[in-house]
Parts: structure tokens; sequence; C-alpha cells
């Protein structure tokens, strides 16, 4: 299978000679593929993401996408590889309405109406905001904006959507509809999260990281977890016997 | 928690349905009508003022919403409250000199008799100090029935009909925004502070004001950077261009012909009079 993603040793500090906030990382991602990050806070799951969109360049090792070393694309090129969805939506929304929001992209890559019109119903009915789109965003719930987050990304379809959290403050249904959602995006994806869940029904291979290293890059089997990845498999019968404890 | 003066009022009013370039223009046009009626002339005022109400009524945007978009207009209707009634009950002037003789008032205005019959005023500053509360309502109550009834969006946008350049009108509406998010966070802040049983001697003083405005432009600063971030991850970002918009304005239809034939035919009326 064609890999779309390369790391090799990866070692990544926010200030010189300062602490690795990522400390030789290596794995590859096939064209297609999804794959769950999951990791302690502070374990350097989203300084990863913003390393492979080129956000953070002051990086030692190798990142390639679909064969070519990062650094030798220019931002338009890379982000129609590679996009993100910020934990934050507040921090990824900025215009007036939520249609504009989801058209700003598509408008920026001179999409013509008629196809950015036919993007912008997928994806808002999709994501269930079909209902909003005169809105402000800021008049939104936490939730809304979320999806609204993920559909201003989604129209530009990039190679590898990166997802930061997508699922936190999500309720029941919305979590049911983005799993739909993302199930349905048949390009790779890497989904950094803390919710095991939602790992396992959107994700096939989960990667472990702890303290800036990856611990695990498997699949989520049991046995494999046990064996391999100690503290996640620790973590989550941790809270099956709390949940057990407290009769949930 | 939000900071409510731009509130859009989408009922099913007459005034909602009127062309977001039209209603703009008569933000304007209304309030420069009600100043060009002369004081001597209150009664054209008067049919300029039951005209507003009427708007209002159509416009259907509830009573509250005009009363606290007033709020900012009460010192100013106070003080020509006060001029007015001070004149009526004592006959004394809080005016120095405007230059027109009472003689002037009373013979160009038939409601001015009524008026000086009626409530027994004895001086021209008081028909000065109704005139002005009449103009500072009518101002008031006509840009709140068109702002209310149009959508921040759809007000702003209409600047591109009349050819604001591109730069303009998102600085305008960014500013605009900006503002609105910092009194949000201003008042979020003041909030979560009290939940947190802060309690300053006074909350106005300069030094809870000094920590909260740096506490703001540092939390603004780092949106700004990510919004930033997010447009260049998108194609956009501060130093991009202005993309055309995918939807323009829309043209003027019938309706809106019709409200400004109206408009126009009651100015010309007013005047005349």
């Amino acid at each position: 299978m064609k890999k779309i993603i390369e790391i090799e040793n990866l070692k990544l500090s926010y200030d010189a000679g300062g602490a690795l906030i990522i400390d030789g990382v290596s794995f590859e991602i096939n064209e297609g593929e999804t794959v769950s990050i999951m990791g302690p806070n502070g374990a350097g799951k989203s300084t990863l993401l913003l390393a492979i969109a080129g956000i953070l360049k002051n990086y030692s090792g190798d990142i390639k996408i679909s064969g070519l070393p990062l650094k030798e694309f220019d931002d338009s090129t890379l982000y129609k590889k590679v996009n993100l969805v910020f934990q934050n939506p507040e921090n990824q929304l900025f215009c007036d309405t939520v249609e504009e929001e989801i058209l700003f992209a598509l408008k920026n890559l001179g999409v013509s109406r008629a196809g950015a019109e036919e993007k912008l119903n997928f994806y808002s009915v999709s994501l269930g905001l079909e209902k909003f789109m005169k809105l402000e965003p800021q008049h939104l719930s936490f939730g809304q904006k979320k999806r609204l987050a993920l559909a201003s990304v989604m129209v530009i379809e990039p190679e590898v959507l990166m997802l930061d959290e997508p699922s936190s403050n999500l309720d029941y249904v919305s979590k049911l509809k983005l799993i739909e959602t993302l199930a349905g995006y048949k390009k790779s994806k890497i989904i950094v999260t803390q919710d095991i869940h939602f790992a396992l029904a959107v994700s096939e291979r989960l990667i472990y990281m702890e303290n800036g290293s990856l611990t695990y890059d498997g699949r989520f089997d049991q046995d494999n977890l046990k064996l391999k990845c100690g503290s996640l498999y620790k973590e989550i019968n941790d809270f099956k016997d709390l949940a057990a404890a407290r009769r949930l | 928690m939000h900071f409510k003066i731009d509130e859009y009022h989408g009922a099913d009013g007459v005034i909602q349905k009127l062309n977001p370039a039209l209603k703009l223009s008569l933000i304007i046009a209304f309030p420069v009508m009600a100043s060009a009626a002369a004081p001597q002339k209150p009664e054209r005022l008067l049919l300029i003022f039951f005209f507003t109400l009427a708007l209002a009524a159509v416009s259907k945007i509830p009573f509250k919403a005009f009363i606290g978009r007033s709020l900012p207009a009460v010192p100013f209707v106070l003080y020509a409250a006060a001029v007015f009634f001070y004149g009526m009950i004592s006959g004394g002037s809080l005016f120095m000199d405007s230059g027109l003789r009472p003689d002037d008032v009373l013979k160009d205005s038939a409601l001015g008799f009524i008026y000086i019959d009626f409530l027994k005023i004895k001086t021209y500053e008081q028909i000065f100090a109704l005139a002005l509360m009449l103009k500072i309502f009518i101002g008031l109550n006509s840009v709140i029935v068109f702002s209310a009834a149009t959508s921040f969006n759809d007000l702003s946008g209409a600047l591109y009909v009349f050819k604001f350049p591109a730069v303009f009108v998102r600085l305008f509406k960014n500013t605009w925004r900006y503002l609105q998010d910092f009194i949000n966070e201003l008042l979020i802040m003041e909030f979560s502070s009290r939940l947190r049983f802060f309690k300053p001697k006074n909350m106005m003083s300069i030094k809870t004001f000094a920590m909260m405005f740096s506490a703001l432009f540092i939390k603004s600063f780092d949106r700004a950077e990510n919004n930033n971030l997010a447009m260049k991850l998108r194609g956009g970002g501060f130093n991009a261009a202005f993309k055309e918009e995918f939807y323009p304005a829309p043209a003027l239809n019938s309706g809106d012909y019709k409200f400004t034939a109206i408009f126009f035919a009651f100015t010309a009326f007013c005047f005349y009079i």
C-alpha cells in the first residue's frame, strides 16, 4: 500500500537546547488508513500534529508527505495534502456566518460557486449544521462550533485529515454523527483523542505516546495492548475496576 | 453572556423584508430628515414621530428591545426634558440666546399656539426643548428600527452596494466583532472572578481594570495568532488577497420601491405643510 506519511526519528523542542517535546518518533501512515494517537496529557500528541502540518519547523529527523520531504512543500500545496482541525474551535473560527466559515477555504482555492455550494450542502448536512448557516459562529454551542471547525477543514478534502480531540465536549448523538462522517471520509486520518471508545469506533490502528516517545504502534488487540502498551491497558482496566466499584 | 447592541430581531415584519442597502440609507436619511425639520414647526416633527412609531409597529420588534437600546440616549432626553419642564414651571430660561424671538416661533407654528395655550408655556426655549426631545427620539427610534430589523452581516454587506472597498468593509466588520468579543470576554472575566470570590473594594479601580485589560490583551493576542494560523491552513491569512464574495448583495425588489415611494411622499408632505 502507498505510504502517505513517513516520519523518521522526529525530535522537537520549543526552545533551542530545551527539553524534547517529541523524542525520536518514527512511524508511517498508508493511504486511506485511520490512526488514533493516544497518550497522557503533555505526551506530545498535539505537537506532533503541528509538526506534520508544517507549522512547527524547528524539528530534526524526517517528515515525508507522499514521498517528498515536508520542507519542500509550499504552504498551499501542503495544506491541500495535510490539514488540521484544532482542539479548541474558538481558535479556528473567524468568519461572520457559518456558511462563510465553510466556504472560506473553497473561495481561497478558487472553487466555482456551484462546486462550493455542492460541498457546502454535503458537509453541512453530514455534520448537522444546515439549520445554522446564517448564524454567527460565536452564537453556536461549543459542540456545534467543533462540528463547524471540522466542516470548514473537511471541505478542502485533504489527503490526510488530522483532528485534535474531535470528540471532546460532544454529546452522544453528535459523537455518533461524527463517527459516521469520518467513516465516510475515505482518505487518511490521524486522530488525537483521549476517548478509547471513539478511537475504537473510528480507527483500526493505535499509536500510543508517553513523554514524547512512541510506546505502542499496532492494532487494538487486548493481548497485544497488554503485552506492548501496559500503561494504556492499565488505564482501561483501572477505569473498568473503578466503574465496577462504583457500580456504574 | 452576550453583548446585544446589534441583536437582530428576525420577526416576519415589513422592515425585515426590505433590502439591506435601502435600510442602510434610511438609517442616515431618517435622522437627517428629523434634524432638518425646524423647531418652529413642531407639527412636522410630530408627524415624523408618529411615522417612526408606525415603522416600529410594523417591524414587530419587541418593545423591551427599544428600551434596552435607548438607554444610551437617556441623559440627552433627560436634559431636554429638564429644559422643557424648568421653563414651563418657572418661566425661566436655560438657553442663553438662540437668536430667535418668541414671536418668530409663535408666528410660524400652529401647534406652538396650541401648546402654549394649553400648557401655559411662556418662553420659546420650551419649544426648542420639545423639538430636541422629539428629534432625539425620532433619530434613535429610526436607527433602532432599521438596524434591529437587519442582521449585522447584511447591513455591513450592504456597504459593498455603495462601492466601499472590501478592505474597509472587512476592517469595519472585524472591528465591530472585536469590540463585541472584547466586551463579552470582559463580562465573562468579571463573572468568573466573582464566582471565585474576587471582591475588590472598587470594581472600577485602576488596579482591577489593569488586571482585566492585560489578561484580555494576552488572550486576544493568543486568539489572533491561532486565527491567523487557521486562516493560513485554509489558504487565507492576513496577507492574502480578499476574495470575491460568493453571494453578492441582493437587488431591490418591488417592496423596496414601494417603501421608497412612501418615504419620499411622506417627506414631501411633511415639508409642504
